[in-house]
């Protein structure tokens, strides 16, 4: 949850503002998108909820309590129960796709103790269900995006969180590989988690969300069911574009032009 | 493969066999050391000599020309430090080199390459010609440390941008601060030379290698080397996480800015406690990671521990050429680590140009 939350990029009066005034209640057991354009304030708002940077002011709370990111065994509680996917990806080195999901594990052992049996379970059933456990000794950066996608996914499952923030997971994607992450996502999120992504695609959010989050230059323009926010006139406004929705029976799809200004 | 066992790794697997095959190789090395070397001595005589119990006169050497009380103190006073002496910095080197590249994110980072030994041999040069050396023996390593600590914090400074490291900067960095401290180095020796004893301590120094190292020079090496790896060790973890990028690693419980501080204090107390005895050997930090990752992966538990016992292995049997090629005389160690690690340098420069161009 964030209460009231601004993120400037340093202490003078005239310093950027990445987000502002973010009042955003998120609850377990839903899928959230944040849209908006380039610079709207979706990955920041990401990583405020990750506990990757601290609010200039306001708060942000999980489990009605603030994070705490003052001490290393605060950021391990943190990671046990948050899981965070950034937007790019790279591994230096030649870690497989087994030892890359095992990371999920690490905050959950102390610093000599090996791994558990419980914890190879985690990772063998997150592995399981994503489809890699033929491509779990395969080096990371021999897969394709697609898998690669799914690899970050498993990790997150791997790690037990129940709050999973995912920035752009589909930007790589091609359309099979972009659906299917997001069905993951959503069944994710019907077990019970809070899955959290940002996306440029309003009509899969449409699709997949339950609710959405429309940012504009850091600040929140409208929040609500994707039927509600993902009108003409929402759309108009941030985006810039005229959307014309299709309707066929229960299905819809947006159709864009660009507004001459 | 084995079809029976499909949860287990090939690297798993693997990981086995290099760890029996780095103890085989260094416990063997070890006892070379200790049973080579120009007084012959039978085996069957050190063997008795290390574990301790018997008596003066059951002590047998060589046609007899050897005093019982002469083999006891070569076996005990030379060999057995300095075998000691080789593990600690073999060990302690190889480590340094692991962390460095996984601190720099960059397979070509080693303490000879970046400036780090370059700087622990300035710190313990400093700390002999001000006669800190002559006061106590802990202020050479310390000013070592010191130096080695100072020399990564510049090249961390110049080479990371925006939190990557580019070779060229890196290994340009390197060249420039190993330059540039061996000059100064130079500087320092030449001023030195005014007073006849710290000269000739700097001198048996800068010889490098580790021969003629005695018990002293043990208890010098072990506490910061043990320090290290331990916190290497600890650590091992942690570097796994940063090597998936900051956000990442932060997300997954890892205080990056913390990490990077205990890793650079880790590897300055590494390399200077093994510059102090050792001086300046090359190319065992750059060799030895890289030929551990290349057998068991990059998972930086396995790596550190098996760098450690494979670095003690590599500077043994170096020593042991050092010792017996040119018999009677004695290379030094740190050509005989050139000799191997200089053309493996070419080769990895090579590989790595090859991967930068196919991204």
């Amino acid at each position: 949850m964030l209460e009231n939350v601004t993120l400037a990029l340093g202490e003078a009066a005239h310093a950027p503002v990445l987000v502002r005034d973010l009042d955003l209640d998120l609850r377990a057991g839903s899928l959230v998108v944040l849209l908006g354009p380039n610079g709207s304030g979706k990955t920041t708002t990401l990583r405020l909820a990750a506990g990757l940077v601290a609010p200039t002011s306001g708060r942000v709370l999980l489990d009605g309590e603030p994070l705490d990111r003052s001490r290393g065994s605060s950021l391990r509680r943190l990671a046990r129960r948050v899981a965070y996917v950034p937007q790019s990806y790279q591994s230096t080195f030649d870690f497989t796709v087994r030892e890359l999901v095992a990371m999920a594990r690490y905050p959950h052992h102390g610093r000599f103790a090996a791994p558990s049996l419980a914890d190879r379970r985690q990772v063998e059933a997150a592995l399981e269900r994503l489809e890699l456990v033929p491509l779990q000794h395969r080096i990371a950066h021999t897969l394709s995006g697609g898998e690669l996608q799914r690899v970050q996914l498993a990790r997150c499952l791997a790690s037990e969180a129940h709050v999973l923030l995912l920035d752009e997971p589909t930007s790589n994607l091609d359309l099979a590989h972009g659906l299917e992450v997001l069905e993951v996502c959503r069944a994710l999120a019907d077990e019970g988690r809070l899955v959290v992504l940002t996306l440029h695609d309003l009509m899969a959010a449409r699709r997949f969300a339950d609710r959405v989050v429309l940012l504009q230059e850091g600040r929140l323009v409208d929040d609500g069911t994707p039927v509600q926010v993902l009108d003409a006139g929402n759309i108009r406004r941030v985006f810039a574009v005229e959307a014309s929705e299709l309707r066929s029976g229960s299905r819809s799809a947006y159709w864009f032009d660009r507004l001459q200004s | 493969m084995s079809p029976s066992t499909p949860a287990t790794s090939p690297r798993a697997r693997r990981l086995l066999l290099v760890t029996a095959l780095c103890i085989a190789t260094t416990v063997a090395a070890a006892l070379a050391s200790l049973l080579l070397g120009a007084a012959e001595i039978p085996p069957a005589t050190v063997a008795s000599i290390l574990f301790g119990g018997a008596a003066e006169a059951e002590i047998e050497t060589a046609g007899g020309s050897l005093e019982p009380e002469m083999a006891r103190s070569i076996v005990l006073q030379l060999r057995l430090p300095r075998c000691l002496v080789g593990l600690l910095v073999g060990a302690a080197l190889a480590v340094a080199g692991v962390l460095l590249q996984g601190l720099f994110r960059n397979a070509l980072a080693a303490p000879g390459v970046v400036g780090t030994s370059a700087g622990g041999a300035l710190g313990a040069v400093l700390a002999l010609s001000f006669g800190l050396g002559l006061r106590s023996s802990y202020l050479v390593p310390l000013g070592a440390i010191a130096g080695a600590f100072a020399s990564l914090v510049v090249v961390a400074r110049i080479a990371r941008h925006r939190g990557r490291t580019s070779i060229t900067d890196l290994l340009l960095a390197g060249v420039a601060l190993n330059a540039f401290l061996s000059a100064l180095n130079s500087f320092v020796i030449a001023r030195a030379w005014i007073d006849h004893e710290v000269a000739r301590r700097i001198n048996f120094w800068l010889m490098g290698g580790i021969a003629d190292r005695d018990w002293s020079h043990v208890a010098i090496a072990l506490p910061g080397c043990a320090a290290g790896i331990a916190l290497a060790i600890a650590h091992a973890r942690d570097l796994d996480l940063m090597l998936q990028g900051e956000d990442l690693a932060r997300s997954l419980g890892v205080d990056g800015e913390r990490l990077k501080n205990v890793l650079l204090l880790a590897t300055a107390l590494l390399v200077g406690s093994a510059v102090a005895v050792s001086g300046v050997v090359g190319f065992v930090g750059l060799v030895v990671p890289h030929v551990v990752r290349l057998a068991i992966g990059p998972s930086h538990r396995a790596l550190v521990l098996l760098s450690a016992v494979a670095g003690a292995a590599f500077v043994l049997l170096s020593d042991l050429i050092a010792r017996t090629a040119v018999s009677p005389g004695e290379l030094q160690l740190g050509i005989v680590t050139a000799f191997v690690g200089a053309p493996f340098f070419v080769f990895l420069l090579i590989r790595e140009r090859g991967r930068v161009e196919t991204l």
